[in-house]
């Protein structure tokens, strides 16, 4: 088995890791740390990673999953007013202004699971399918659609236009 | 769902992993529809200015650049010369000795590191002066004196390192670490080395300071060892 040169990896797929944990956290130097620990995270669970088919996709799903969490546990220790945890949230290359993601985001982690999240920002950032979203959260199209469905009937008041973008 | 290529798919694209009909497919997309096109020219832009940047120390430490005409197991590091098996201690556990004379034993500041070797008869203090062996199990015993967490790391005679982990000790005194490595087939001598920093630090902070490329703040204690 050939080694993994993390470096190389670096090189090659960081700024699709940066831009995405830029676009999810926002602040740049939150984001260029989130990066450095995604990938030495990948160099302490190599042995896992050789076997993907996709290394992009296999880091957009680390990347998100890191992001949120990182959000999620930064708004536990600050205890900060929902409508202000992700202000420097920019849109990046989402689908999604500024404003409509840092809403979302704020949305998401005051009142939903780390799955709804995760499903909420593939489907309605991103704009994957519910199918795609489903493959990376390792559920079907359908659960995602059930899931996001109920999400959208609590969120509708204050997300206005989660009905065009889903 | 929304009609536009994902985030995803732009960057599959980008990196060559999509089948050459969806491929197709996304560039007369792009050709038609602006906000995708826009977000694709992002993701570029982002690449042009990422590739100016340097990587990271940390990121760079975690990659030995092979020597030219040197076998792979040779630039594989400690991770081939221990064979990177990190194994259950499956013998009983050594306890330690008091005479300093009858193990390899290095001493820091206020800290210890011993190595001991599994045998046919249990395992035993590896005696000054003697070598380690391939297929040789190991098994780390340190003293953290007062501290609350150790990492405990190696190194080849190539000057490669593993940082084998943090361990948190189970009070003061000589204790083993709750890992085994068997020694895999190079030969030169080994390093093996307990540091116990005074703020917290990472895997690769402590990968650079085993190497000497870093001045990490702290004590360590070191052990070489000949290997045959």
């Amino acid at each position: 088995m050939s080694r993994l040169d993390i470096a190389d990896l670096y090189r090659r797929y960081g700024d699709m890791v940066y831009g995405r944990c830029r676009t999810l956290l926002g602040d740049p130097g939150d984001a260029a740390e989130a990066t450095q620990d995604i990938f030495l995270k990948l160099h302490r669970y190599r042995a896992g990673f050789r076997g993907e088919a996709s290394p992009t996709t296999y880091l957009f799903k680390v990347t998100t999953t890191t992001c949120l969490n990182h959000l999620r546990s930064k708004r536990r220790r600050r205890e900060e007013p929902v409508a202000e945890l992700p202000a420097a949230t920019h849109a990046g290359d989402s689908l999604l202004d500024r404003v409509a993601l840092r809403d979302l985001v704020a949305v998401l982690l005051a009142e939903e699971d780390e799955r709804t999240t995760a499903a909420a920002v593939y489907c309605f950032v991103d704009g994957m399918t519910y199918a795609e979203a489903g493959e990376l959260l390792g559920v079907s199209g359908g659960a995602v659609r059930k899931r996001l469905g109920k999400f959208r009937q609590r969120a509708r008041a204050r997300l206005s236009w989660l009905e065009d973008v889903g | 769902m929304s009609g536009h290529v994902s985030t995803l798919d732009l960057h599959r694209l980008r990196y060559g992993e999509l089948s050459p009909a969806k491929a197709a497919a996304l560039r007369a997309h792009l050709q038609t529809c602006e906000l995708c096109a826009r977000r694709h020219r992002t993701q570029l832009a982002e690449r042009e200015v990422f590739a100016l940047a340097s990587v990271p120390p940390a990121i760079a430490a975690l990659s030995t650049p092979p020597a030219r005409g040197r076998r792979w197991w040779r630039y594989g590091g400690l991770a081939a010369a221990l064979t990177a098996a990190v194994v259950a201690w499956s013998l009983t556990a050594p306890e330690p000795t008091d005479d300093a004379s009858m193990s390899t034993r290095a001493k820091g500041d206020s800290i210890d590191l011993e190595i001991w070797v599994s045998t046919e008869s249990g395992p035993r203090p590896l005696r000054p002066g003697e070598s380690l062996r391939s297929g040789d199990t190991v098994q780390l015993l340190y003293d953290p004196g007062d501290a609350t967490a150790v990492w405990l790391a190696g190194r080849d005679s190539d000057g490669t390192v593993e940082v084998y982990g943090r361990v948190l000790p189970r009070g003061s005194g000589l204790q083993p670490a709750p890992f085994a490595l068997t020694l895999d087939h190079s030969s030169g001598a080994q390093e093996f080395a307990l540091f116990v920093p005074d703020q917290q630090v990472t895997a690769a902070d402590v990968k650079l300071g085993m190497a000497g490329d870093a001045d990490l703040p702290g004590r360590w204690s070191r052990i070489d060892v000949p290997k045959e």
